[in-house]
């Protein structure tokens, strides 16, 4: 149903179905450190904007970039972005490691609002999106809603195929050691803190994906993408969902997003309702949507 | 025989008090040295600062003749310290065998590997099914740790200090909160490891203390006061006076 959607559906749903996906790219990414890692990051938009960013400062005027360079561009400035903020934050535990992601990402949202270079508060807008053409007989073309939303649908389920990869890996054996019982698992001998920011590079690295895309949407970026309303946003979406698996960020991200535009139509006290939706769901599933399905079937056995 | 592991006046200071006070003590490849002493004495803070877990304010320790002083728990475990400890510190809400499996996995080179899945490694889980049935927990291995009885997670305690394959083996307290029958397990356990490392062993009860120690040490408030053989220091006055009481004093 979701490689049809393009087909059947309006142009304004296809808009929005892509939205929902690249959320769910970046909502994945901050789910490998909160959920899998147990490192709750404040400030994880900074690398979903800064990747926008990126796209936006290396686009040519008049001409469009390849869009695997400049994907990959993103992805690498991003991941460096990662490893020095990450190296940080890292050495922080707790309470003064979500102070210290917060810190660090209002930081870049102030450093890009009120400097000339990245369009102050209105950001920077992206004229030429970038394409790719496959020796000339086909041609990517991103300001194309269904195009845009296939990319997307390809890189979620790329994105989602890499971290149930990672999970399954040696890595993924000492990131879940280091969120259960972080104090003996350096007494087995592990450098944990090279651990989390291998992690912590790769989660970045994949916020960079999303923002990409975001950027790409709407050819515009502006310092809102890395504030900590965004970060917050992301972590909601997390936890709703349900941290630590796989399928938390898909059901979490989608039904948020669902909730918020049916408010949305209905009243402008929006954010009030979805509140109250969040709180309800905080209460009654504390391990999210995903323990949902799971309670269910443990009270059919 | 060469000390395996070697501690030189020891110290460890936290702002006024002197937890451990130049204490020196060695052990060598398949003995068992036994530390005792009453509550407070400053045997558990020793062990964390044999295992890396806390830096000596003075003195120094040594593995194989190398002085390796302020190494952290990473390190000393890399350098063949494997512990237990007296709270149990394990993984609660994994399985026995994936437990077993971060131990292992912790003596290889491709930890690091993201992108490589645990079957293509499949050494690890070998060693492990090796670890488990040492320890008889192979009964156990796929259920959590956190369903299992006090006496079971305290082996799942020893099986990972066995499991990064150690030369030196630190057990804080081994038989905490066991019966009897479990006790008697542990204490067998130990006895068929026990030529295979060098053990410290800082334990309470007094009957698996004499039937395993090769050498005993007492700590009295952070200090030595005695050290030597066990038929010596159950006949060695201040020792009576300080902590053995008259059970000991026929």
């Amino acid at each position: 149903m979701l490689i049809f959607l393009p087909v059947f559906s309006e142009l304004y749903y296809i808009q929005f179905a892509s939205k929902i996906l690249i959320m769910i790219i970046f909502v994945s990414s901050l789910n490998l450190l909160v959920g899998f890692t147990g490192l709750v990051s404040l400030g994880h938009a900074a690398f979903f904007g800064s990747s926008g960013y990126v796209l936006a400062l290396l686009s040519p005027a008049d001409t469009s970039m390849n869009l695997f360079v400049a994907l990959l561009a993103s992805m690498l400035c991003v991941g460096v972005l990662g490893a020095v903020f990450g190296a940080v934050v890292l050495r922080t535990k707790g309470i003064f490691f979500i102070m210290s992601t917060l810190a660090l990402g209002e930081m870049l949202f102030y450093f890009l609002h009120d400097t000339a270079f990245a369009g102050g508060s209105d950001g920077i807008y992206i004229y030429d999106r970038p394409g790719f053409n496959l020796f000339g007989w086909w041609q990517l073309d991103l300001s194309n809603v269904s195009h845009f939303y296939y990319l997307a649908l390809i890189l979620v389920c790329l994105v989602l195929m890499l971290i149930k990869r990672i999970m399954n890996s040696p890595f993924g054996r000492v990131i879940s050691g280091i969120r259960v019982n972080e104090h003996r698992t350096k007494a087995l001998g592990y450098h944990t803190y090279k651990f989390k920011l291998v992690c912590f590079v790769i989660a970045s690295m994949i916020a960079a994906i999303s923002g990409f895309l975001a950027a790409v949407q709407f050819g515009v970026v502006n310092p809102e993408m890395v504030g900590w309303h965004a970060s917050g946003h992301a972590l909601m979406m997390v936890i709703l969902g349900g941290k630590g698996s796989l399928l938390g960020p898909v059901l979490g991200t989608t039904t948020l997003m669902l909730v918020e535009e049916i408010f949305q139509e209905a009243t402008k006290h929006w954010q009030l309702l979805t509140g109250i939706v969040v709180v309800l769901v905080a209460l009654f599933f504390p391990n999210g949507l995903v323990g949902l399905k799971f309670s269910k079937k443990r009270s059919e056995i | 025989m060469r000390s395996v592991i070697e501690a030189r006046g020891l110290t460890k200071r936290f702002s006024g008090l002197t937890a451990v006070s130049d204490v020196s003590l060695s052990c060598e490849h398949g003995v068992i040295h036994a530390v005792i002493g009453p509550n407070g004495a400053g045997k558990s803070t020793l062990m964390n600062l044999l295992s890396g877990d806390l830096k000596p304010t003075s003195g120094n320790i040594l593995i194989d003749g190398i002085d390796v002083t302020g190494s952290g728990s990473s390190q000393m475990s890399l350098l063949g310290v494997g512990r237990s400890y007296q709270r149990t510190n394990i993984y609660p809400s994994l399985t026995v065998v994936e437990n077993c499996n971060l131990a292992v996995q912790s003596r290889s080179k491709f930890s690091m590997r993201f992108l490589s899945d645990v079957g293509s490694h499949p050494e690890v889980e070998v060693d492990t099914k090796n670890v488990l049935e040492r320890v008889r927990l192979e009964s156990v291995a796929q259920k959590r740790v956190s369903e299992l009885s006090h006496g079971e997670q305290r082996q799942v305690e020893i099986a990972l200090a066995l499991a990064i394959k150690p030369k030196v083996l630190l057990l804080d307290e081994p038989l905490a909160g066991m019966g009897a029958e479990e006790s008697l397990s542990i204490v067998a356990l130990l006895q068929s490891i026990r030529s295979e490392f060098a053990v410290i062993l800082v334990e309470h009860d007094m009957d698996a203390v004499f039937a395993l120690a090769d050498t005993l040490t007492v700590m009295l408030n952070g200090g030595v006061i005695e050290s030597g053989l066990p038929q010596d220091i159950r006949s060695s006055d201040r020792v009576q006076a300080a902590y053995l009481g008259e059970d000991f004093s026929d």
